[in-house]
């Protein structure tokens, strides 16, 4: 069993950042997922200053998948969703469904949590796509969890939200966008 | 789009009486669906079962109106047969479209029956043009019903990128959240809206009046507390007042219903094909009284674009449905992109 370190909810200054992923390169952590998943208009930390922390983490031995915001709602989000997805070297983790097919094709992307994926047939569709890990939503029981890997395709590796605060929402409103962090 | 093709009405039925006010009262389409979880309105004594929708459609193609059928939950691997099944009723029985967000069950419907109109709920959650283009492209589908999140820049910039017709919310309730992305009401009752099709479940929603005031609960979580001039809504985690930072608030946003029918001819220039009211839970008499006026209103615009003007009566009937409550543009009236 692996242990992998979800992406950063918070809005950290940067250095708090940068010092917090430092932190983990002697972590017994498997693999860490990093870069923006709220809101592009967090400009604190760079799309660059993230490719930097991944590859430190790399050096450290540590596998890096890049994540994708949960919503793509202005160009500017699909601009930087086309970035990422077409990094060439590091796993993607896939948010939103307008990242799928961005995604297709690239080695072992990562079906993250914020994709509404329920059932085997779904499942299997996004495996046929390249996908080759599911993280399933967290508001999955542990049957809808069991039933979605009963059938599981070949080389479909699953991971489970085990700890830590619970995003339950997304929303965007008088101009702030969110993941909600109540529990 | 081309502007001479009037933007189509969309209105919403929660029974057989619902659906004839709708068509009575000018509805282009009528949106319905069954007396089960496989839709978002699961909630008791609403929807339709084979007889009263088999009922429905027969009283809309006889008037040259369309119906479809929102089967836009998500199943799972242990009651997958329950949305298939309702995906072939709808079939057999000549629904003229059904509205699916799982993409799953988009592919079943795809492949079991290839001439069955699909329109992409908002439920699936397809913001932008890569997404609605994946779909219409692995599923043909023909409809996108897009989340209540976008500002019409946005709309303007999906419909010059996509073939696929574009249908908008333009009157009722307003999620705060979007739309089949929220777990705010399965963490305080334990059963998810996007699985079991009800966000704040009757069942789990309890009235009280105390010495503070009257309290509407969810689950036993205390969602708001009212005053005696003040006007109670049906308790939804996100429309709630909660303590913060010793301040007690509308902590997520202020409770409002959206209200987009001065934009009606800006949704006719970006290429909207359709308008959707929400509100299946509602009565007969409340459906037929919006859709009456959004009729009346889309007619005026097509007989005379340049001179369209929201009508004094219009405005007044519709602040007076929406119970009081403020009204919005919702993430329309947001000028940045």
């Amino acid at each position: 069993m692996k242990l992998a370190l979800g992406p950063l909810s918070y809005h950290w200054p940067r250095q708090r950042v940068v010092d917090f992923y430092a932190g983990l390169a002697g972590s017994p952590l498997d693999a860490v997922y990093l870069g923006e998943v709220v809101c592009l208009r967090r400009t604190e930390v760079s799309y660059e200053d993230w490719l930097a922390i991944a590859a430190d983490l790399r050096a450290a031995g540590k596998e890096v998948v890049l994540s994708t915001q949960a919503l793509i709602e202005s160009e500017g989000d699909l601009k930087r969703l086309r970035r990422v997805c077409g990094n060439g070297d590091y796993r993607i983790e896939v948010n939103d469904w307008n990242a799928v097919p961005l995604a297709a094709g690239s080695q072992g992307w990562v079906a993250g949590p914020h994709l509404n994926v329920y059932n085997p047939e779904t499942l299997q569709m996004l495996h046929e796509l390249g996908a080759r890990r599911w993280v399933p939503p967290v508001e999955c029981a542990r049957g809808t969890v069991a039933g979605a890997l009963a059938a599981r395709p070949q080389g479909l590796e699953a991971e489970l939200f085990a700890h830590g605060r619970l995003p339950l929402a997304n929303g965007f409103w008088n101009g702030r966008a969110g993941l909600e962090s109540l529990a | 789009m081309a502007e001479d093709t009037p933007i189509e009405l969309v209105c919403p039925a929660g029974g057989l009486p619902a659906l004839q006010a709708a068509v009575d009262a000018g509805a282009d389409w009528v949106y319905a669906g069954l007396r089960d979880d496989t839709n978002a309105r699961n909630f008791p004594a609403l929807n339709f079962d084979d007889a009263s929708l088999a009922a429905g459609l027969r009283y809309a193609h006889q008037r040259g109106r369309k119906v479809v059928l929102a089967i836009n939950t998500y199943p799972q691997a242990h009651n997958w047969t329950r949305w298939t099944d309702a995906i072939d009723r709808a079939q057999r029985l000549g629904a003229d479209a059904v509205i699916v967000a799982d993409p799953g069950l988009l592919r079943y419907a795809h492949r079991q029956h290839p001439k069955l109109e699909l329109h992409l709920s908002v439920q699936g959650s397809a913001t932008s043009y890569e997404a609605i283009n994946f779909f219409h492209q692995q599923f043909g589908i023909r409809r996108a019903v897009l989340p209540r999140v976008l500002s019409l820049a946005q709309l303007e910039l999906v419909a010059s990128r996509t073939p696929v017709e574009m249908e908008v919310f333009g009157f009722g309730g307003l999620c705060v959240m979007v739309e089949g992305r929220c777990s705010l009401s399965g963490y305080a009752c334990g059963t998810s809206p996007n699985m079991a099709g009800a966000c704040s479940p009757a069942h789990a929603v309890r009235w009280a009046e105390t010495p503070l005031g009257l309290e509407s609960r969810l689950n036993g979580v205390l969602i708001d507390r009212y005053g005696k001039r003040e006007h109670a809504a049906y308790p939804t985690v996100c429309k709630g007042r909660y303590e913060s930072l010793g301040e007690t608030y509308h902590a997520f946003e202020e409770p409002a219903s959206l209200n987009t029918l001065e934009l009606l001819p800006e949704f006719a220039r970006i290429g909207v094909r359709a308008v959707k009211l929400e509100g299946r839970q509602r009565s007969p008499a409340y459906v037929a009284q919006v859709t009456r006026i959004w009729r009346e209103a889309i007619d005026a615009l097509a007989r005379a674009p340049a001179r369209f003007r929201v009508q004094p009566q219009w405005r007044a009937e519709l602040a007076r449905l929406a119970e009081g409550s403020q009204q919005t543009l919702g993430a329309f009236s947001r000028p940045w992109k």
